[in-house]
């Protein structure tokens, strides 16, 4: 592998675990007191060090080292968890990737920036070391100490008992485990037996687990830390004993049946661990088992997931398009030669086709979450540079979403939360005075509809000003001053350009570019994104999204020789439409369904196809936001798997089409966008009426 | 950049629209073939006349006649649509388009020398879309700036607007007959 595949993997490694680095921090800075997420912190960190040191990023490395002490004390309880040093560890983490990121090209960071973060990182532990202990001890000494301690000291009132059992699983051997550290590591802990002796080497894995007990005069993660590498791909569980007994009688009383040193080689009996009877008086600590179920639980997803570059999977999906479309092509064949023994291996290959399909396309899906997580910060930071209170609510993390999507949505996404904190969430005195809780709430949440996905940002801030927005459309063209306009209608007018209903620019956002850029991407992503709010009480942004972008399930149609595919998500039903019933409603475009009008358009005359329409036309139901239309066609051919090609660059302002795709012939079919179809349908006739 | 400067004076591709002799850089053609079936989007303007399915790939075809402003391409068993890579954006990955054209010639090598730059009057060209003249036996080709022409938005036409309507076809006749 040549270095820079090395530097990739560093580097890929390194982001994912300054994510997982940067949630943990934000959920400890809900629940300070939680141990477990110090310790994910810290681990992350340690990681991040390790394998910076390893690749010879020496910058990274010194710099994570110090974050790092300071993160040892705080698991040790020396320095509380405070929102000054939850602070402090989060734009460590930006500096990290700032390093990262220069290490691949990018900008220098500022060293002054890194050595200020330090040096505030140690005003802050000394100066909590100061109330404790007097005197700050500096972190190298106290480690030393605590060496001394645990091996000089013969006073075994302050010793710690633990029985380890560990049990390396193949992982730990295939990532390169070196198990002999691990038990050198141990021995130098304190007084150590080994009780049992278990794998050594993948070739020995069918031994039983290593049991060891440890007395040492650190606390249960000095124990912890030595498997810190192993953790993940090894059963691990520590045991505290009880204290007060020697190292000896311990051992004597665990281990009747085995008390082999480590150097022995005899095999020891082969015994599960059930059956070693439990001691009388130990008890669990709450630590051991959370430790042992993480372990689990790590060991887990390891498994049942590889790494796999994106772009692969993109020429899979590209292959599978392929392949479903020339699978019609096949279907198109057999039904035309009539042969019977053809037809059913056709089928197959086309249930297999729709079934792969699914499959890859569930591949690229990817629960929303990461970016959840990405918001959080945002949401904090922003909310402390605005003076205001702002709570995060976030519903839904495991909806799965394709993953182009996902990355196109961070960037509305951003804007729209930006928008919800410095225009919706008043500062915390008007919200007492309005008679709200000084802490706004922005709930973020994504469900699952039929074949669409739903983000909604609602915020309960001070909402939007119909009235303002209606001036301000006047004030810029947009409007003339006449109209009569619903609600919706007016906050629809928000996406316009340059409408911004901020009395002041601020640089967060406010200059009214914006809502239409947000606008456009979503509708890039063949989505739509829909305001509603109730003045004084909040603003609701809901977006709705295809769940994927690559191949839809169609209703195909035609009209004179042009194919169009019709999104069958959206298609309701369909009716036959003869003279009489246009000559019943005298030539108005609309139409009797159970005692409803819907209103249709002709797809001969929207798209202006020439050629006479035939006297037995087909009128296709679908359903829009809240309202039915339906498309007036020659004829329903019947369901299609569309592949979805784009339309490119030259037809990027075609009306009422959002693609194209290849039909079973050959030939080129559009795919309507029925949603802009529509509008524009009732533009013109607004248009041709005044 | 560079690379397309290099290749100025190496080998064209020369092709016709009625009566006038065009050339582009046959490094920007990729393929030539026979007119497939278009399938045309609706509600665009007349001169992008369609899709078609390069095997597998949506790719727009642009009647280049009409592009030009001159006269619609007239279907023979001579036309044939061009397939080219356009850079339609700077920095943008270049795109893939068809050119219906009336016929395409010859591979061509001019010579630098035997390129000229358009000259600034006499021609009544517009120069924007030009990249110069080339001189080939006896002929003066007009040497397209494909990317240029297809990337804009309208009707690229040809004559210069400023200079009345003079057809680029008498033109062309009257650089011939100066020669």
């Amino acid at each position: 592998m040549a270095e820079t595949d090395f530097f990739a993997v560093f580097q890929e490694e390194a982001m994912e675990l300054l994510e997982d680095l940067e949630g943990a921090l934000l959920e400890l800075e809900e629940s300070p007191g939680d141990l477990k997420l110090v310790g994910k912190v810290f681990r992350s960190m340690h990681t991040i060090k390790g394998s910076a040191a390893m690749f010879g990023f020496d910058r990274i490395a010194d710099f994570t080292h110090h974050v790092e002490t300071v993160l040892d004390r705080v698991r040790d309880g020396a320095v509380p968890v405070s929102s000054e040093l939850i602070s402090l560890v989060l734009e460590s983490r930006d500096f990290i990737k700032m390093l990262l990121d220069a290490a691949s090209g990018g900008d220098e960071p500022d060293t002054e920036r890194g050595n200020s973060i330090i040096n505030e990182l140690a005003l802050l532990t000394s100066g909590e070391g100061e109330t404790k202990d007097a005197e700050p001890v500096p972190e190298e000494e106290a480690e030393a100490e605590k060496k001394t301690v645990s091996t000089d000291s013969e006073d075994t009132a302050s010793l710690q008992h633990y029985l380890i059992d560990f049990c390396p699983q193949p992982a730990f051997f295939e990532e390169g485990g070196d198990i002999e550290q691990i038990l050198k590591d141990i021995d130098a802990l304190g007084e150590v037996t080994f009780l049992r002796e278990g794998p050594r080497n993948k070739e020995s894995l069918d031994r039983p687990d290593w049991k060891i007990l440890v007395s040492a005069a650190g606390d249960f993660n000095v124990i912890r830390d030595v498997f810190i590498f192993a953790e993940s791909s090894s059963k691990l569980e520590i045991e505290e004993q009880e204290s007060g007994k020697s190292h000896q009688q311990i051992a004597q009383e665990i281990g009747a049946s085995d008390t082999g040193k480590a150097d022995g080689k005899e095999t020891p009996p082969v015994q599960t661990a059930k059956e070693i009877p439990p001691t009388p008086k130990s008890k669990k600590t709450q630590a051991p088992e959370k430790t042992s179920k993480r372990a689990e639980f790590q060991k887990l997803k390891s498994a049942e997931s590889i790494r796999v570059a994106a772009d692969k999977l993109d020429s899979l999906i590209n292959l599978v398009g392929e392949l479903v479309v020339t699978q019609a092509r096949l279907t198109d064949v057999a039904t035309v030669s009539q042969q019977v023994e053809f037809m059913e291996p056709v089928e197959q290959i086309e249930h297999l086709t729709a079934e792969l399909r699914d499959l890859v396309l569930n591949i690229r899906m990817l629960p929303i979450g990461t970016t959840f997580t990405r918001f959080k910060r945002l949401v904090r930071d922003l909310s402390a540079e605005l003076g205001k209170e702002v709570e995060m609510v976030t519903e839904g993390e495991d909806t799965e979403l394709d993953k182009t999507v996902i990355e196109q949505l961070n960037d509305p996404l951003i804007h729209l939360i930006r928008n919800s904190i410095d225009h919706g969430i008043e500062k915390p005195d008007i919200r007492n005075k309005s008679g709200k809780d000084s802490t706004g709430t922005l709930r973020l949440s994504a469900t699952h509809t039929g074949a669409n996905v739903v983000i909604s940002i609602i915020d309960d801030g001070k909402g939007l000003d119909a009235e303002s927005i209606r001036k301000k459309s006047i004030e810029k063209g947009i409007l003339k001053g006449d109209e009569e306009l619903s609600k919706q209608e007016i906050f629809d007018l928000i996406f316009a350009a340059g409408v911004s209903t901020a009395k002041e620019v601020s640089s967060v956002s406010g200059r009214g570019v914006g809502m239409d850029v947000v606008k456009s991407a979503i509708e890039k992503l063949r989505g739509s994104v829909h305001v509603d709010s109730e003045k004084g009480s909040g603003t609701t942004v809901t977006i709705t999204l295809p769940l994927t972008l690559a191949i839809i399930d169609g209703l195909l149609v035609r009209t004179r020789d042009t194919h169009f595919v019709l999104p069958l998500s959206e298609v309701e039903e369909c009716f036959e439409l003869t003279g009489k019933d246009i000559a019943r409603f005298k030539e108005r475009r609309v139409f009797e369904v159970r005692e409803h009008l819907i209103p249709y358009v002709r797809l001969r005359d929207f798209f202006a196809i020439p050629g006479k329409k035939p006297e037995r036309e087909q009128m296709v139901v679908v359903r829009l936001r809240n309202e039915q239309i339906g498309l007036v066609v020659d004829d329903v051919i019947g369901g299609h798997q569309t592949v979805i090609k784009s339309l490119g660059w030259v037809y990027r302002n075609a009306t009422g089409l959002s693609g194209s795709t290849i039909l079973g012939n050959g030939e080129v079919a559009l795919i309507i966008d029925t949603q802009a179809l529509a509008k524009s349908a009732q533009l013109e006739e607004t248009e041709s009426c005044t | 950049m560079d690379i397309q400067d290099e290749n100025i004076g190496s080998q064209y591709l020369s092709f016709t629209l009625r009566d006038e002799d065009f050339a582009v850089e046959i490094f920007k053609v990729r393929e030539v073939l026979d007119v497939a079936t278009l399938t045309r989007i609706p509600r665009m303007p007349e001169y992008l006349c369609g899709v078609i399915n390069l095997r597998g790939n949506v790719v727009p075809v642009v009647d280049l006649g009409l592009k030009l402003g001159m006269e619609p391409v007239v279907k023979t068993i001579n036309t044939c649509i061009m397939i080219m890579e356009i850079a339609v954006e700077i920095d943008a990955e270049p795109v893939l388009m068809g050119v219906l054209t009336d016929a395409v010639q010859a591979v061509l090598d001019l010579d630098p020398a035997n390129i000229e730059t358009v000259p600034s009057m006499g021609t009544n060209l517009n120069t924007d879309f030009i990249k110069g003249m080339g001189r080939h036996d006896d002929k003066f080709l007009i040497l397209l700036d494909i990317d240029k022409i297809l990337a804009s938005e309208g009707e690229a036409t040809l004559r210069d607007a400023t200079l009345g309507a003079v057809s680029p076809e008498i033109v062309a006749t009257e650089e011939h007959q100066a020669e």
